[in-house]
């Protein structure tokens, strides 16, 4: 007994020495890992190995920093994971300065799986549309279509239904004092007319008699010859007192931020009703504290999941439906927090 | 707990300076290690760098070659030169095997797709060359007018793509040199972290291992203390290490066993020296005195011895024989007891003095002491203590048979034993009681001893210095029947044979000597 407490010191050193040793391959260990987590991040892995994809499929914006678009990127991308394919926003090439046109043109070069694009109903992009056609690349259209082109698929809300819903909830913002509500457009899209007359007559269908003769509803089509004209045609309608609108719709997220601001700007929040288009920041912001009345949306969750299958079915059954419609929701006061969720999970 | 032991006896084994080139030797190659590590890494990254600037370079040279059959073609076409044509073939099997090393498959990398859309460009580009340069041949010149344009088209789309690729590049280039720095960064960091980590754990190593080296020192340095203060029974530190330090504590424990050792055969000896110191002072003591007691009695022995021997021989001038034999008789007899300051005398000596004495008396006596010896021959020249045998008779005379109404003898024997001679001195005087023979045995004194008729030794002066020189008791015996049955006194003295007396040899610094 006294023997192994004589003993003990030496025992203890040797493994107290032991101990010590293994504390610092332990912490070389963990330093090194912690140095290797922090360090080698994404940008690093872009160099490593990565997986591959099947098919490659390419989406067209016309507006690529929009929320819009990169929404709709973001959930085809998500949609596109689960059948091995890979899409791809292009439309970036700040060098050349292309339109989607020729953005068309690119991914027909590159010979990409499939085409996501919004027409802009013009004969070059259906004559584009057609030429991917040819090349075996199907073309899906969203959110517009161009009916005559070749495109294999529509994912959007149906321009006749899409008039009945604005005209519906327009009805709602018309009250006594309501005298002039414009429509605005962008041109070339072949839709448009169908939506406006929709809109018009839904509105004039609910109104009264004398309220009819008070109300006077038109479109504006902002011939845009280059990118800034919209925001100036939508500044002067506002600023001039004789064409200022007591309502006014907006078609696209650019121009509902455009008019709120000019709103602002020119001291007549109160006296305009927006109809917004899309849940950027800024409208959403305008929704909550009671500027803008309401908001229009597309499911652009459903617009980028619906374009992939659209495409995964064709190449995969050589047919796809013709129409797949995604939902139009309303953003109001009393919703739009739900939206900021949204907003919220998707990490903006 | 086997195997702890064993990795104690290991860890024992070692010496100090094993001890300390393995500690250092860990944690260097541990810090080694390490280093290798953190610079891999930083030789990996650079690497990387190195890989991308290498594509950048090489999609200049792609762009370059796109360029030239761009020129080739246009050149073929307004020319129709076969040069040019030579040329385009040349510069499109380059620019084949250039698009070779470009991405070709689908991945989730803005980078690689790039490169993976320029690639799959050029193919078609170069189908459009050729459809343009055979149309050419065929002189379509419609065709041709129309495939050039699409050609050209797609020229300055791929031009376009490869300038976003080298830019996307140059921006990752800048992002990866971000990446580098702040790499560079935590890797200072991680390692200094580390370092001080491996720095901590090395000084508690080297704390705990040279505790371990001056611990047993330090108990060491006590014990050593502890002897320092005379305290030889310390009980040392079990070193169980085979290093320097259990050496030195062995060796100091061997050291202090042997001082122990020492010291206790120096303390017996001492002992044993200061034993004989003590007896040879002490019969140094009774010799002399004895020796003071003649001397009281001999005011002049010169003198004395001078005028007896004129006495006997006035006594042979007056042809008065017996008084010139009894005046030489006395004069020996005193010469003999003043001379006789060394401790030993012979047998012959001893007898011829107690001859002389009983001489002596007899004349004084008138004849009154039948004295009778018996000493086998031969045992004249043993040794034995001076100015024994004179004072026994004396006392069979003075206490046995002086005062009896019988006529008293006195019979002297020696008796050789076995290694010793004995001496019996028997008288049939008056006796003693037991009480007497234990008194004088133990030497207590007597009222009136040693006044009067007597040469001044006592008994118990033979007593003690038979024991002193012989160092041994109980050599001189007493026995008597009682009152008025005789006395017998038995010494026993254990002298060898031819070789004189045992026991310490003659004092070469006595008194000295009163003849002549």
């Amino acid at each position: 007994m006294e023997q192994q407490d004589k003993k003990n010191p030496q025992k203890r050193t040797v493994y107290l020495a032991l101990a010590g040793l293994a504390l610092v391959v332990l912490v070389t260990i963990l330093g090194w890992r912690a140095y290797i987590r922090t360090i080698q991040r994404d940008e690093w892995e872009e160099l490593g190995i990565q997986r591959e994809y099947k098919s490659h499929y390419v989406i067209i914006p016309d507006d690529y920093t929009s929320p819009l678009w990169q929404d709709i990127y973001r959930s085809a991308k998500t949609a596109a994971e689960a059948s091995d394919a890979y899409v791809e926003l292009l439309g970036d090439w700040e060098a050349g300065d292309y339109t989607p046109l020729s953005y068309v043109d690119i991914a027909i070069a590159a010979k990409a799986d499939g085409i996501i694009v919004r027409p802009d109903g013009t004969a070059n992009m259906r004559d584009a549309i057609a030429r991917a056609d040819a090349a075996g690349i199907p073309v899906v259209t969203v959110i517009d279509d161009d009916t005559a082109s070749s495109r294999k698929s529509f994912v959007g809300f149906n321009n006749y239904q899409l008039g009945a819903a604005y005209g519906q909830q327009i009805l709602g913002c018309v009250d006594g004092d309501t005298r002039k509500i414009t429509v605005l457009f962008k041109s070339g899209n072949s839709g448009n007319e169908l939506i406006f007359r929709n809109l018009k007559g839904v509105i004039e269908d609910g109104l009264s008699a004398e309220q009819k003769k008070n109300v006077e509803i038109q479109s504006l089509t902002i011939r845009a010859q280059s990118t800034f004209d919209a925001e100036e045609v939508i500044r002067d309608l506002i600023h001039e007192e004789d064409t200022r609108p007591d309502i006014l719709v907006c078609m696209n997220e650019t121009d509902s931020e455009s008019a709120y601001n000019a709103m602002v700007d020119y001291n007549q929040v109160g006296d305009i009703d927006i109809i917004g288009y899309y849940q950027s920041e800024t409208i959403l912001d305008a929704i909550e504290k009671g500027i803008v009345p309401m908001a229009f949306t597309l499911d652009t969750e459903q617009m980028g999941q619906y374009c992939v299958e659209a495409l995964e079915e064709y190449r995969t059954m050589g047919y796809t439906s013709n129409y797949m419609s995604v939902d139009l929701n309303v953003i109001t006061q009393q919703n739009v927090e739900a939206y900021r969720d949204t907003e919220a999970r998707q990490g903006r | 707990m086997e195997k702890g032991q064993k990795k104690v006896g290991f860890a024992g084994r070692l010496s100090i300076r094993a001890k300390l080139i393995m500690t250092f030797a860990l944690t260097a190659t541990l810090m080694f290690v390490m280093n290798v590590l953190l610079y891999g890494e930083i030789n990996r990254s650079m690497n990387k760098l190195d890989e991308v600037y290498a594509t950048n370079v090489s999609l200049n040279e792609l762009a370059e070659c796109l360029e030239d059959i761009h020129g080739n073609v246009q050149e073929y076409l307004s020319t129709k030169s076969s040069d040019s044509l030579e040329d385009y073939y040349r510069n499109v099997q380059t620019y084949r095997d250039m698009m070779e090393q470009l991405n070709g498959s689908i991945v989730d990398s803005e980078r690689k797709m790039l490169e993976r859309n320029i690639r799959n460009m050029s193919e078609t580009y170069l189908d459009l060359a050729e459809e343009t340069i055979q149309a050419k041949r065929g002189r379509n010149v419609e065709a041709y007018k129309a495939a050039f344009a699409e050609e050209s088209q797609n020229y300055e789309y791929i031009r376009t793509a490869i300038y976003c690729l080298n830019s996307l590049q140059f921006r990752n280039n800048s992002d990866n040199y971000q990446i580098l720095r702040d790499s560079l960064g935590y890797m200072e960091i991680v390692s200094s972290l580390v370092m001080v980590a491996v720095g901590v754990i090395n000084i508690m190593i080297l704390f705990v291992l040279i505790r371990t080296i001056t611990e047993p020192l330090r108990m060491l340095a006590g014990s050593a203390n502890q002897v320092a203060q005379g305290n030889f029974d310390v009980q040392l530190p079990e070193t169980t290490s085979r290093d320097e330090v259990g050496v030195v504590t062995e060796a100091f424990d061997k050291m202090v066993r042997s001082i122990r050792e020492y010291i206790v055969r120096t303390r017996e000896s001492m002992e044993k020296e200061q034993k004989m110191m003590e007896r040879e002072l002490l019969m140094e003591t009774h010799l002399k005195d004895a020796q003071l007691r003649y001397l009281q009695a001999q005011i002049n022995p010169h003198f004395l011895f001078n005028s007896l021997n004129a006495g006997a021989q006035l006594a042979m001038m007056e042809d008065a024989e017996q008084t010139s034999i009894f005046i030489e008789k006395m004069a020996d007899f005193f010469r003999y007891n003043v001379r006789k300051s060394e401790e030993s005398a012979t047998l012959a000596e001893e007898l011829e003095t107690v001859d002389n004495y009983v001489y002596i008396l007899n004349v004084r006596f008138a004849g009154e002491i039948h004295y009778e010896k018996d000493v086998p021959p031969g045992l004249e020249d043993v040794r034995l203590p001076s100015l024994i045998l004179q004072p026994v008779v004396e006392n069979a005379v003075n206490h046995g048979i002086r005062e009896v109404d019988w006529e008293g003898h006195i019979r002297l024997s020696v008796e050789r034993g076995e290694d010793c001679l004995n001496v019996s001195v028997r008288d049939n005087g008056q006796g003693m009681t037991q009480e007497q023979i234990r008194d004088v045995l133990e030497r207590r004194p007597k009222a009136g001893d040693g006044q009067g008729d007597s040469t001044g030794i006592g008994l118990d002066n033979v007593i003690n210095r038979l024991e002193l020189f012989f160092g041994q008791s109980g050599l001189l015996q007493i026995s008597s029947d009682g009152p008025g049955k005789g006395t017998e006194v038995r010494m026993r003295l254990p002298v060898k044979q031819g070789q004189g007396i045992s026991g310490k040899e003659p004092q070469e610094h006595s008194l000295e000597d009163a003849s002549d």
